[in-house]
């Protein structure tokens, strides 16, 4: 047995392990698909396993910390998470036919903006479509609805905890809504990576990531969000609810599930974060384009 | 010719006495700085920035037995955590994880023992004023805030008021994450 064949098990016999304290809910079919030919088993496996845990989430409602994970999720159960994610993320892939070393998840909606720009700013007759191996088949990204996510070796780590992957995957759902088509401006500043030049409305197409500003620990590094109500509010919200809400947690679940709120929180600009602090956030825009 | 080339024998073996006590000397010097950098932060350019000054932690005054029996809890270093976030800008990076697991190892005998809670408390209250990444000071604020009120009715411990003093003194990043955490 190689070592990372064991990682991989001991990742998996971990995770079930950790979910066997947490309230089960019967195992359901997903709608997401999980490439079954690219990706190792041992990530199949506890992709599923993490879907069915999420559907046996349970949070205490009623409480102000259930509010804006309701106005996200639709709700305060697991179905309702599991319903969100199942909109948004129909394809479960490997990146590069087999998950590459170190890579974490990716959602490749982003790439939409690619096309749009060359379709409607560059009008080009013939818009090249960025398309991705799926099992023995192509997919290809001409919408952010088609929820095209990777994951690679890192997922299965046995360090990467049990609620960074369950953050990951609502944070990789929010990057396939887009409420607006971005005007020829922001379009044209995304090809150009002039993010910082593109305005509140075009960063929420996608929900791209910034630049992380001056002073933040990983300045410079497209890994913060500079509008409200994206990617890592999405998941600050949902890991901040775990550690208030979650029922049936341990100690160092709900511990994980502090650390990975508070790093959320810490990637989201100044302003954003005022206005999130003094209720001035509005409500978030769950709608997207197809 | 021979006395000219003794002579500059007799030379060369001194310059080369020279460096060589000069090399070891300086070199150690390097050494020892390099080490006081590693168990701070490295700083990115040579430019070592002055510190604002820290209050004392109540550990600063304890004996050397009580010292031994201080909680550490492995502060996440700001390098370490700039290097994973790099690695894999979407992932938690694994420091914050591992410093998660060592606060989890803590707080349940913490909540069970006054004794422990009270090396718990010190030991966040150390992270809250020293630590280098603002999350961490944060998560560590936000559990002596669990602690503080799992012992609310034992006033001898004086926790509340550590609490309340710490607060004052949170920077304005920690205190907006702290905010975020309430």
């Amino acid at each position: 047995m190689t070592e990372s064949m064991s990682q991989r098990l001991s990742a998996l016999a971990l995770s079930i392990l950790i979910t066997s304290f947490l309230p089960h809910a019967p195992a359901f079919a997903s709608e997401i698909a999980i490439d079954q030919t690219l990706l190792p088993v041992a990530t199949q496996d506890l992709l599923r396993n993490d879907f069915e845990v999420i559907r046996g989430i349970s949070v205490e409602d009623g409480g102000k910390y259930s509010e804006p994970f309701t106005q996200i999720f639709g709700g305060t159960s697991g179905e309702d998470v599991m319903r969100y994610l199942e909109e948004r993320i129909h394809y479960m892939g490997a990146d590069s036919g087999g998950g590459d070393k170190g890579i974490y998840a990716a959602n490749y909606s982003p790439v939409f903006l690619t096309y749009i720009y060359s379709r409607d700013v560059r009008q080009s007759k013939n818009p090249k479509v960025t398309k991705m191996k799926f099992e023995d088949t192509t997919v290809a990204i001409d919408s952010p609805r088609t929820g095209f996510v990777v994951v690679g070796d890192a997922y299965t780590w046995p360090e990467t905890s049990w609620i960074d992957r369950l953050d990951t995957l609502v944070h990789e759902a929010r990057h396939s809504d887009c409420a607006t088509i971005p005007d020829a401006d922001d379009l044209t500043a995304y090809q150009k990576s002039q993010y910082l030049n593109i305005s509140m409305e075009g960063r929420t197409c996608t929900h791209i990531h910034m630049p992380c500003p001056k002073g933040h620990p990983l300045a410079g590094e497209l890994a913060c969000d500079g509008h409200d109500w994206g990617a890592y509010t999405v998941g600050y919200v949902f890991s901040k609810t775990m550690y208030r809400s979650c029922v049936g947690c341990t100690e160092k679940q709900k511990q994980e599930a502090l650390v990975t709120a508070t790093d959320d929180f810490s990637r989201l600009f100044k302003d954003v974060q005022d206005r999130w602090l003094s209720g001035n956030a509005g409500t978030p825009d769950m709608r997207s384009v197809r | 010719m021979k006395r000219d080339f003794s002579r500059f024998s007799l030379f060369a073996a001194f310059a080369a006495l020279v460096f060589f006590a000069c090399y070891r000397f300086g070199f150690k010097i390097g050494f020892q700085h390099g080490l006081n950098i590693a168990q701070n932060e490295v700083p990115e350019t040579n430019h070592v920035p002055t510190l604002p000054s820290v209050p004392p932690s109540p550990s600063a005054s304890l004996t050397e037995a009580e010292k031994e029996d201080e909680i550490d809890l492995g502060l996440p270093s700001l390098h370490t955590y700039r290097e994973q976030g790099t690695e894999n800008p979407h992932q938690t990076p694994r420091v914050l994880i591992d410093f998660a697991h060592a606060i989890a190892d803590h707080m349940e005998a913490a909540q069970n023992s006054k004794d422990e809670a009270k090396k718990l408390f010190s030991a966040l209250e150390d992270c809250v004023q020293t630590a280098a990444l603002p999350q961490a000071r944060a998560i560590c604020y936000v559990n002596e805030g669990r602690l503080t009120n799992e012992w609310r009715e034992d006033q001898t411990l004086g926790f509340d008021t550590r609490y309340d003093k710490l607060r004052q003194e949170l920077p304005e990043d920690v205190e907006r994450l702290v905010q975020a955490l309430e």
